[in-house]
């Protein structure tokens, strides 16, 4: 770097962090303020503490008659900190179970309790009571909410949650989520029974649903069948298509290796899906093998020289390149 | 007893528990529910085979916890890793009658294996519904359980002093639990602990053991009914790099050290610690020049998934030095004859395993079991030493 550039990019920094820090300085002020507000205009709330000493910040979170956006605004700059200090953790958990509060800060405060609980060993005291609040939002009215809590516990495998799903799901109780979204929630543990809940969402979800429904089949060897019928069913979409043959390698790269063969030298199938099963069988499982099946090797060859699909053609004659021993 | 079958719901099977905690013959028949590999746990998804244990093994507290059932709930605490079930140990713990040295660590292991990941469970009947009228949490009953035992369990007060001045570490309550526990305990804490060398006639107690080691008593009850005739073992195996194997013809010739394990196994303290402590074991009899005189090896229960690729990647992960005589199987046919014939602790739910129990055996060259490892955790000292025992004996049979 010239002593020019380096001179400009030291002024550009020290420039940016003036003006950080007069915006700090602003906002802190404003945030004083608000308090001091909020303390005149109720000094004996009930649960602070009454002192002059409450940091500003407590005052306008904990402040239910300021507008939302200060509260909001409160718990985006606490949310790097407050895995330090307790007692923000439990005033931002009151706020959380509090159904009578604002759903936007509740929801801005579970967003804030969500990044601090990736601090684990700093929120391992405060995990329990953060995951029973979670348990009490699988049944709160605000749906953000119950989809934000029913998700966090059901990626951690929390039983109660995947039994409230699963007696959604068989009629036997209220779904806190949509039925889909339940569905992929559940197939998050592959040690619950969940192939005839994915079965369900391959065949009456839509596309993207379907898709999700076949990457988590990948988890389930008596999918394999399915995965099968799905890879070759050319009504399917390609997307569809190429999902279920990632997760037939995932399961079965055999059968894989056997149907994708079939699929790329294939002219009345889709070019996408040919090209993907193809650049899948050159860099992915057992080349060797691929490039020793001289049958096929000789169809690629055909398909090397196919016009009507110069995509397919351009792949199959890089496979054919890079055989170790033309 | 009621005829319990894998379609009995979870909640008959919830309210026979219930039924049998006031019976005289509750305990044994209590115990008799404990397998995991019976036929009525067939199909059942993990987390039912979890609710079932846990709410099982606290209705030991009722009944009284008969000597059976002991391996189970050190099982459960040593190695649990659902608050669930680890409270229903805790627990049905209680229903001994004196703790033994053995007892009081595996609480304590209890609390290191749970700690940030403890929850609120409820006992107050079977799959109570959420928010709980009864609640409680695994360390808050492996707590109360300590302080049931009292001074009996001596070990554990002592070290209960150092967490509760942790706290960093524990909720509030808990924290609060802990001191009420040893304020209680107060009185009495400090007189000496019944152990190993007690002299048991003068003092009343029962003899204090360390539970999964060698010569503990519990360690034989864990062991299951195995067939130890393996002539007709037709199973074929493949391995880590996709080489099929008669399991007949690997496992004669020379002593083996076998582990079972699956790659999906979500508990730490079951497969992949069992697996690391299987690579340690290696490393200790290449140290101990020992390496070429025996095979080191881990089948796995999840043939259909545990592809050769996964369990290559999974042994490399945890240490394994793949070889000859070093290899990781799936079994490819005959899995029931494999099971039948080491009376393996495992069952399975609609995709893969629900539950089963840590098992290590060491085979002799005609591949005979000549000691196992199972339930309780297992330590390389002690396999070690069961394999220089059979060395000694093959020595033996040679002269």
């Amino acid at each position: 770097m010239s002593e020019g550039a380096a001179e400009n990019l030291g002024e550009t920094t020290r420039r940016e962090v003036s003006e950080a820090r007069a915006a700090r300085s602003r906002y802190l002020s404003d945030l004083a303020a608000t308090a001091a507000a909020s303390r005149a205009a109720r000094p004996s709330r009930r649960g602070l503490r009454p002192d002059a000493d409450e940091e500003p910040a407590m005052t306008v979170l904990t402040d239910r008659s300021l507008p939302e956006e200060s509260r909001v605004g409160v718990l985006q700059r606490l949310a790097s900190s407050i895995s330090r200090r307790a007692e923000y953790i439990e005033a931002i958990l009151a706020i959380v179970k509090d159904r009578s509060d604002s759903a936007a800060v509740r929801e801005a405060a579970l967003q804030v309790l969500g990044s601090a609980a990736f601090q684990v060993v700093r929120f391992r005291p405060h995990q329990q009571e953060y995951d029973d609040a979670l348990h009490d939002l699988v049944a709160d009215p605000e749906p953000a909410l119950r989809e934000t809590a029913v998700s966090i516990l059901a990626q951690q495998h929390d039983p109660v949650v995947q039994e409230t799903l699963l007696e959604g799901l068989r009629g036997d109780g209220p779904l806190p989520v949509e039925r889909e979204r339940a569905i992929q929630l559940l197939a998050e543990d592959d040690h619950l029974d969940n192939l005839p809940w994915l079965q369900e969402m391959y065949r009456s979800g839509s596309e993207s649903a379907r898709e999700e429904a076949v990457r988590f089949m990948g988890s389930y060897p008596a999918a394999q069948t399915t995965l099968e019928g799905i890879l070759r069913d050319k009504r399917e979409s390609k997307g569809v298509r190429q999902q279920s043959g990632a997760s037939l390698r995932y399961l079965a790269p055999d059968r894989f290796e056997v149907i994708a063969k079939e699929i790329s030298t294939d002219t009345t199938d889709d070019p996408e899906v040919r090209t993907a099963c193809l650049s899948a069988l050159q860099h992915l499982g057992d080349t060797d093998r691929v490039y020793a099946d001289a049958d096929f090797v000789n169809r690629v060859q055909d398909v090397s020289s196919d016009e009507s699909a110069p995509q397919v053609a351009q792949v199959a004659r890089d496979l054919l390149e890079q055989r170790p021993n033309p | 007893m009621t005829a319990l079958e894998s379609s009995t719901p979870e909640t008959e099977v919830g309210a026979l528990i219930d039924a049998l905690r006031h019976l005289p013959q509750g305990p044994d028949e209590l115990a008799a529910l404990l397998p995991e590999n019976l036929p009525m746990y067939e199909k059942r998804s993990a987390a039912e085979m979890g609710r079932l244990r846990g709410y099982l093994l606290a209705a030991f507290a009722d009944t009284g916890l008969p000597d059976a059932a002991l391996p189970y709930v050190i099982e459960s605490l040593e190695t649990g890793h659902i608050a669930y079930e680890v409270a229903g140990a805790a627990i049905g713990l209680r229903g001994l009658e004196t703790p033994s040295v053995g007892v009081a660590a595996s609480l304590l292991r209890a609390i290191d294996n749970l700690s940030g990941a403890d929850a609120t469970v409820s006992f107050e009947s079977y799959k109570p519904a959420w928010p709980y009228a009864q609640p409680t949490t695994a360390l808050t009953e492996v707590v109360r359980t300590i302080g049931h035992f009292g001074v009996r369990a001596e070990a554990a007060l002592t070290e209960l002093e150092l967490l509760a001045r942790q706290r960093e570490r524990f909720p509030s309550p808990l924290l609060e639990e802990m001191r009420r526990v040893l304020d209680e305990a107060g009185a009495g804490h400090g007189e000496p602990a019944c152990d190993a060398a007690c002299e048991c006639e003068s003092c009343g107690c029962v003899p204090a053991v360390e539970l999964g080691s060698d010569d503990s008593c519990c360690a034989d009850l864990a062991l299951p009914e195995q067939v130890q005739d393996h002539a007709s073992m037709r199973a074929m195996l493949e391995d880590q790099d996709g080489r099929p194997e008669s399991f007949e013809e690997f496992f004669r010739g020379k002593p083996s050290v076998v582990a079972f394990f699956y790659t999906r196994c979500d508990n730490p303290y079951k497969c992949s610690l069992t697996i690391t402590k299987l690579a340690a074991l290696q490393g200790s009899l290449e140290e101990r020049g020992l390496a070429g005189a025996l095979k080191v090896t881990a089948i796995t229960y999840d043939p259909d998934f545990d592809l050769p690729n996964r369990l290559r990647l999974y042994g490399n992960d945890r240490g394994m030095q793949f070889g000859e005589d070093a290899r990781f199987f799936r079994v490819t046919s005959g899995f029931q004859e494999i099971r039948r014939r080491f009376g393996l602790g495992v069952n399975y739910g609609p995709s893969t395993v629900n539950r089963h129990q840590t098992e290590v055996y060491v085979l002799d060259e005609r591949g005979d079991t000549s000691a196992s490892f199972t339930r309780l955790q297992w330590e390389v000292e002690a396999v070690l030493r069961a394999v220089e025992n059979l060395f000694v004996d093959v020595e033996l049979r040679r002269l």
